[in-house]
């Protein structure tokens, strides 16, 4: 009888644990989001650079800077994702889950909202559309956050996702301007990169 | 002997709670149902007034999403505490912060749209809203789609996408705004009714 109960009892507790398991640890994925905020800033910074003719660079050639980062993008992404299912997820696996799930949503978000100004630009010949993308942008990074910190109940994720909201709305405030992409840049490494590397930090201790 | 059944009990109590606290909430689909008859309703009048069937000046009219928002926010305090219980796992959290986010990420692109219609003296990044607030709709549902494992859910996600790129094809034409109005029945009213059903019907 006693060895029943202390068989039940351990069965149990690893239940428990593993219930427990996905509420804690590190999330990986910060990889993805310094890809992305470097390769994005870096063209955010080329097509400044090039606006105001520094380092021999021409706006003629660096307007295509979004296009080539969006080509460096995929071939990283999908690096990053065959490199990450070779991994086993680590302790926070419910976590990670929702952090993929929060990123992957707003990512197709993103990609629909894009082709939306595209059509939208071309129906009303308003250029001018495609300068809302970047406070778009950074509006789908801030949803994408306050899941993960919801998922994850890391208040430092909720904060980034706040952040994300207010650099948004002062994106807006320096449209027509190109210091806008000096801001985009800075958004950038602000809530990704420097979360990504934060991320990646703390996985790697794990 | 007592130390073990007392642990064995703990443990069960903690899976129980962890079961019983994620059955799901009256709030959620409350929120959706304003959100989708609030906001169709203000769709379709505003079509009625672009098409001459009512008699106001078009920015006066405008001010009707000013008013749909405030009643939008005056709902979300009243349902504040209709059957909310705080989610414990980690999937049913982050379903429920999908929504949150969504709204997040909503209210702070009509502040950037006013201001950037202000600074660039055209409306039309508020021509595009309607089309930024359904590509947001189809993250959440995707969201939820994942978590709850409901195929109509995935309907929805991709119905929101998908109405997100006509309401861009649409844009400048009075048609994208009968169009918006039922996407949001569609995506907003219908799916919250049919959540509220299920809420009640388990008992929240």
């Amino acid at each position: 009888m006693n060895d029943q109960i202390s068989a039940l009892k351990d069965d149990i507790s690893f239940m428990r644990s593993l219930a427990q398991a996905g509420q804690g640890g590190p999330i990986s994925g910060g990889a993805f989001l310094v890809a992305a905020g470097g390769i994005y800033g870096a063209a955010c910074l080329a097509q400044w650079a090039g606006l105001h003719h520094l380092a021999g660079l021409e706006p003629s050639v660096t307007q295509w800077s979004f296009l080539a980062a969006t080509a460096v993008w995929l071939v990283i992404w999908i690096a990053l994702v065959a490199a990450q299912k070779k991994r086993a997820l680590s302790g926070a696996a419910g976590a990670n889950r929702s952090f993929a799930i929060g990123w992957s949503a707003v990512g197709a978000a993103i990609m629909v909202n894009v082709a939306a100004v595209w059509i939208a630009a071309f129906k009303t010949g308003d250029y001018g559309l495609f300068n809302t993308l970047a406070s778009s942008g950074l509006a789908f990074y801030g949803a994408a956050w306050l899941v993960c910190g919801a998922a994850a109940r890391k208040r430092w994720m909720v904060i980034t996702g706040g952040g994300s909201f207010v650099l948004s709305i002062g994106l807006a405030l320096l449209i027509n301007d190109t210091a806008e992409l000096l801001g985009f840049a800075f958004a950038l490494v602000a809530v990704l990169v420097l979360p990504g590397l934060h991320m990646m930090r703390q996985a790697a201790r794990a | 002997m007592t130390d073990q059944i007392s642990a064995l009990k703990d443990d069960l109590a903690f899976m129980r709670a962890l079961a019983q606290s994620d059955k799901p909430s009256t709030k959620g689909p409350a929120m959706l149902i304003s959100a989708g008859v609030i906001y169709g309703l203000t769709s379709l009048t505003l079509w009625a007034v672009a098409v001459h069937l009512i008699n106001v000046s078009w920015s006066t009219a405008q001010l009707l999403w000013l008013v749909a928002t405030a009643l939008f926010y005056l709902c979300l305090f009243l349902f504040r505490h209709k059957g909310a219980s705080k989610p414990r796992s980690t999937a049913r959290r982050a379903a429920s912060m999908a929504w949150g986010g969504a709204g997040g990420s909503i209210f702070t692109l009509f502040i950037c749209a006013a201001l950037i219609a202000w600074r660039m003296g055209t409306p039309a990044p508020l021509v595009m809203f309607p089309s930024i607030v359904l590509s947001l709709y189809g993250a959440a549902w995707s969201v939820v789609a994942v978590v709850a494992g409901k195929r109509w859910m995935w309907l929805a996600a991709t119905g929101s996408f998908l109405f997100a790129i006509a309401t861009a094809f649409l844009c400048a034409n009075p048609a994208s705004l009968l169009v918006y109005a039922a996407a949001l029945t569609l995506l907003a009213t219908v799916p919250g009714i049919v959540l509220m059903r299920q809420a009640q019907a388990a008992g929240a």
